[in-house]
Formats: C-alpha cells, sequence, structure tokens
C-alpha cells in the first residue's frame, strides 16, 4: 500500500465512524422511548392478569373458546414472530431465527411475520406466510394481528397460536423466547385459590365476561411483546453501533501508525539517495 | 371515614390513583356507585363518564370500554382510555360531530359508517362530560 492508498482509507473509515456514531445517537433516544412505553404498559397488563388470577376459580372451561384443550390429531400451528425492518442490531435476529428453528416444525406451522428481516427467513427456510405486517407500525396492527390468529384458532384450523419474540431483559440482554398465546393458560398460586374462595360477584354475566376479559388479555400478551421486542432491537442496534464505533476507531489508530511508517520511509530513503548521490560526485 | 384506593389503568399510563370517598361508573347494566365495603365485584364497564367523589370535591372522567375489579377496600378500573374535563377540546368535540355526523348520511360502506357512529357516541359522552363542569368556588 502506498501512502495515498493509506491516506484515502483513513477519511473513509472516518467517515464510517461518524455514520455509525450517529446510528448510536439516535438508538439510544430510540431505546429510551421504546423502554418508556414497556414501562408504562406494564401497570395494565399487570392488573389485567392479577384480575385473572382473582376470579380464576369462578372461571370454567366451557365459558370461553378461548380455553378449550385442542383436539389430539389437530397437529397445524400458527407461530407469530417478531423480528426487524431493518438489519445492523448485531446478533439480534440471528438468534431469534435459530430459537424459531429449534423450536417449530416447518411443515406443520403456519406463519404470521412482523418485521421484514424475519419474513425473509421463514421465505427462506421454506415456511407457509399467512399475513405480513411489517410495513405499517406493529402497534397498529395488534388487533388484526390478534383477529387473525383467533380466527384461525376457533375455526380449529390451528391447535395452538405461538408468538416468537426477543424477550427485552436488559440493555445487554435479550433472550428470544416463544409463548403460548391461544389456548389461554393461567396457573392460580396455592395461596391465591385460598383467596378466591370468597365470594366473587361478577357481573353482567361470567360467560360474557370472561370471554371478553381473555380476549384482551391475549391482545394486550401481543402487544407487550411487540413493545418488548422494539425495546430489544434498539438497545441491540445500540451496542452494535458502539462496537462498530469503537472498532473504527481502532482500525483508524493502526492506519495511522502504517501512514506515518510509510511516510519515514519514504523520507531515509530520499536521504539516502542524496548521500549516495554526494558521495559518487565526490569521487 | 371509610375510603377506597381507586386507580385507573389504561393500556397508556396510570389515568388516576387516589384515595376517595365513592366511585359512580357505567357499567352494560346500569350505573352503578362503589363506596367503600362494597361486595367483591367484577363488572364490565361501557363508555360513559366516571364520576369520582371526594369529600365535597367531584371530579368527571370520560372512559372508553373496559374492566372493573373491587374488593371493598381498592377498585381497579381498567379501560381502553380516560380524558380528563381539562384535556377536552370543545370545539374539536364539534367539529367530530360534525364530521360524524356528514360521514353517517352520506357513507354506504357498513365499517365507514361503524366507525362514525363509535366518533359520534365518544364525542356526546365528551360533551356530556364538559357541561358537568365542577361547580366553581364562590
Amino acid at each position: 500500500m502506498n501512502i495515498r492508498q493509506v491516506r484515502t482509507k483513513i477519511k473513509s473509515v472516518g467517515n464510517v465512524k461518524k455514520i455509525t456514531r450517529a446510528m448510536e445517537m439516535v438508538s439510544v433516544i430510540k431505546m429510551k422511548k421504546a423502554q418508556q412505553k414497556a414501562v408504562e404498559t406494564k401497570p395494565y397488563e399487570q392488573s389485567l392478569s392479577e384480575i385473572i388470577q382473582d376470579i380464576s376459580a369462578k372461571i370454567d372451561p366451557s365459558f370461553s373458546a378461548l380455553l378449550k384443550t385442542p383436539e389430539e390429531n389437530l397437529k397445524k400451528e400458527l407461530a407469530i414472530v417478531i423480528s426487524t425492518n431493518k438489519g445492523l442490531c448485531g446478533s439480534y435476529n440471528f438468534n431469534l431465527y435459530r430459537h424459531v428453528s429449534k423450536n417449530v416444525d416447518f411443515k406443520n406451522n403456519d406463519f404470521i411475520v412482523v418485521g421484514k428481516k424475519g419474513a425473509f427467513f421463514i421465505n427462506k427456510m421454506g415456511g407457509n406466510i399467512i399475513a405480513d405486517f411489517s410495513l405499517s407500525n406493529p402497534l397498529n396492527d395488534v388487533t388484526a394481528i390478534f383477529k387473525l390468529a383467533l380466527e384461525g384458532f376457533l375455526t380449529d384450523k390451528y391447535g395452538r397460536v405461538r408468538i416468537f419474540f426477543n424477550e427485552y431483559i436488559s440493555t445487554l440482554r435479550n433472550e428470544p423466547t416463544d409463548l403460548t398465546l391461544l389456548p389461554v393458560t393461567y396457573k392460580p398460586g396455592e395461596e391465591e385459590i385460598k383467596k378466591i374462595k370468597e365470594e366473587f360477584l361478577i357481573e353482567p354475566d361470567p360467560k360474557v365476561l370472561v370471554d371478553q376479559l381473555l380476549r384482551s388479555f391475549v391482545e394486550e400478551k401481543i402487544r407487550n411483546c411487540i413493545i418488548q421486542a422494539e425495546a430489544g432491537e434498539h438497545s441491540s442496534r445500540m451496542i452494535a453501533m458502539k462496537n462498530a464505533t469503537e472498532n473504527a476507531e481502532h482500525v483508524i489508530y493502526n492506519l495511522t501508525l502504517l501512514r506515518n511508517k510509510i511516510r519515514q520511509e519514504k523520507i531515509t530513503y530520499e536521504l539516502l539517495d542524496m548521500m549516495t548521490a554526494k558521495e559518487s560526485v565526490e569521487n | 371515614m371509610d375510603t377506597l384506593q381507586l386507580k385507573i389503568i389504561t393500556p397508556k399510563k396510570i389515568a388516576k390513583q387516589e384515595t376517595v370517598e365513592s366511585v359512580t361508573v357505567p357499567t352494560v347494566d346500569g350505573e352503578i356507585t362503589i363506596l367503600p365495603h362494597h361486595v367483591n365485584l367484577f363488572s364490565l364497564l361501557k363508555e360513559g363518564i366516571v364520576k369520582v367523589k371526594n369529600g365535597s370535591k367531584e371530579e368527571y372522567l370520560a372512559i372508553g370500554g373496559g374492566y372493573l375489579q373491587t374488593d371493598g377496600a381498592k377498585v381497579v378500573v381498567l379501560v381502553s382510555k380516560a380524558y380528563h374535563q381539562d384535556e377536552i377540546d370543545e370545539s374539536l368535540i364539534e367539529k367530530a360531530v360534525a364530521d360524524a355526523k356528514k360521514i353517517i348520511s352520506t357513507t354506504k360502506d357498513e365499517s365507514e359508517r361503524s366507525e362514525a357512529l363509535a366518533t359520534l357516541r365518544h364525542a356526546v359522552i365528551n360533551s356530556k362530560l364538559l357541561k358537568k363542569r365542577k361547580p366553581k368556588s364562590i
């Protein structure tokens, strides 16, 4: 490499560094927003599941179609896969892919995808995508996703509906997870069972109410998963970009060393040339 | 005097959290008022106005549909949305009503029509809420 090439390279790596740093900043802000959202929606989801626990003694599987156990021979399942629209977020999507391919039988599953990256992956694996919600803001589509899944479940098309997403644990950690959305399962603890034994008045009609309640519970769960996935996406992109920026700094450091070395070499050669020329003239 | 721990929660935020004396909510079967030591109750709410009473102070909130749970000491109201009186703009409501009425009279599409009806219903609740201005302290 000559000195001119090294100089151009340093400049271009410097530009890359600028871009990755800018992306890091953007991701920090987006992550904070998504985290805020995740925190704000938490009380709603929590009280909803608390209520379900409280009245679970009164819930009879016959009340709601959402609680039915699917028939044995119904092997077909539906998987909702939440990935990202954009790349450059480290191993975020790949971890999810690995989890999906480990836990899903592609022949017996239909897919609903949120996020372009996931859609590509499922396509490549030969999965059957029945709906793709990548284009708009996924939070506006929660109801549509839910309706689609519910319809498939109620018409006995699918025996089980699962959702795959990256659970947001901390800024540094995401865990690919799957949750079974339908049929709804709940496990009241020992103490709670005692508590529930007390009289509980349910108006107007437990049947109508439980069905509605479970519906909004599942819908809220989907929404929560999407919000968590979003927070995870931004945080892992932030980390990926931070690493890229640091890498670029490292590369620039090495290239600068190389540049100086080449320059010094050139000077030494010039000096040598002058010396030999001078000596040959004198002789 | 006994009090109730009231919590009004929407998917976006906790709209209200305070100690009150009574809460009046619109359920699907009609309006009910919850006082301290109410029997354990779980009920379905419809769009309407929630009245919160605390001493001589009365407060009103417009809510979307949702659920109510109480055990006599605390009241949890889970709703799709909740607005305070101050958060509603009268001119916006009038505009929404006019728009919705126009859509209802002109459109043939069923889904558009039901959407407009929902907007109208919502607007009516909001304007009702506005009329219930808290009595100004003299």
